[in-house]
């Protein structure tokens, strides 16, 4: 009984409400300011809802992730340590061979890096699932990666889609010519790869081979089945 | 064709299926036709237990034991006699053992040996491609 009550309770008041706002517009298109009063002719007639709804609308929560317990914080893989060499699974970069730097705070990901000068892929984020954790690690203690975070990857890219969407749209009415925007990296990101490749760098020399092997793209031949495998 | 192996006491097999698969052992006794008693060392896992002999694989090494005799006892014998050392020097043995090592290879390491293998071919191909024409210098 007191959901119907405190229903239609709200229910006048958003017609109260209404009604202000229809007495505030009529003031303003008189050009007087006043206030007029409205017949009850001319009031808007309650509107009854079409239809009621089923369920409780569900809100989703947007909590940051300092707020979020231990819990609710994506479980990394026990076999993903900070420096473990990850074969990439899926997209563009798929069989390629990528240092594990950390795990990303708010969604999760795996921040990794190729590094870029030997195998082309980039500062990256990566979920765990389509990546294959092999036994070899490299020792990145000491590389300082703080400044990368979600927000990272995401800042200004969305305009930058934009911008180069419009000089498309431009160019293809031949009115524009040739777009004017580049898709290119900011240049402190770029600094920022090189300045934590680098680093790594330093650590992948320091082991024969891994220098090639991470290089070479992982690949599977005759005979080799991945469910058998240790990596 | 003589056969050479047979299911008889103190033959070390290899278990070819189940649970304790690739698992060496030694028949103890023999119930019937088609079943055995194996035993096996205390290090392997495997337990005193009847067992298909299908689910054997027989190798060339037997020890000397008395027939049903005591899990301590085959333990025993096993040790005396390096039954296990044994097969190990055997050409089966020896690809079991290559086999498990390769098995256990990470990825790493199966990169390491790839490198390893083509250094080797150059390092074959170069040394065949010296003699050759040292034989053709010589022969004209």
């Amino acid at each position: 009984m007191s959901v119907f009550t405190k229903g239609s309770s709200e229910r006048a008041e958003r017609d109260a409400a209404l009604q202000a706002a229809i007495k505030e517009q009529a003031a303003i298109i008189s050009g007087t300011g006043n206030v007029i009063e409205l017949k009850p002719s001319e009031r808007a007639p309650k509107r009854k809802p079409s239809f009621y709804p089923v369920d409780a609308r569900v809100r989703r929560l947007h909590t940051s992730a300092k707020k979020r317990s231990q819990k609710q914080r994506t479980r990394l893989r026990n076999s993903i340590q900070p420096g473990t060499v990850l074969i990439m699974l899926a997209g563009r970069f798929r069989g390629k061979r990528v240092v594990f730097l950390r795990q990303l705070e708010h969604s999760g990901l795996l921040l990794v890096t190729g590094p870029f000068a030997l195998n082309g892929v980039p500062l990256r984020r990566v979920n765990q699932v389509y990546v294959i954790a092999t036994k070899t690690r490299v020792d990145i203690s000491g590389i300082d990666t703080s400044s990368v975070d979600d927000t990272w990857f995401t800042k200004g890219a969305r305009k930058a889609r934009e911008e180069r969407k419009k000089a498309r749209l431009r160019g293809a009415d031949g009115s524009g010519g040739e777009s004017t925007v580049k898709q290119c990296l900011p240049e402190e990101k770029k600094n920022l790869q090189k300045q934590i490749d680098g680093q790594v760098m330093k650590a992948v020399e320091g082991i024969p081979l891994l220098r090639e092997y991470l290089s070479s793209r992982f690949t599977l031949t005759k005979g080799q089945y991945p469910h058998r495998m240790t990596f | 064709m003589a056969f050479k192996r047979f299911v008889e006491v103190g033959r070390l097999c290899i278990i070819s299926y189940g649970e304790h698969a690739d698992k060496i052992c030694v028949i103890v006794d023999i119930q019937d036709q088609g079943h055995v008693v194996i035993d096996a060392t205390a290090d392997s896992g495997v337990p005193r237990t009847v067992i298909n002999v299908k689910r054997l694989k027989l190798t060339d090494v037997v020890v000397k034991l008395p027939r049903a005799c005591k899990t301590s006892v085959v333990r025993k014998a096993l040790e005396a006699q390096q039954a296990v050392q044994r097969f190990r020097e055997t050409a089966w043995g020896q690809k079991v053992e290559k086999q498990r090592v390769r098995a256990r290879l990470t990825d790493f390491d199966r990169f390491r040996v790839m490198v390893a293998r083509k250094r080797r071919s150059q390092l074959i191909k170069h040394e065949l491609g010296r003699l050759r024409s040292e034989t053709k210098t010589s022969a004209s």
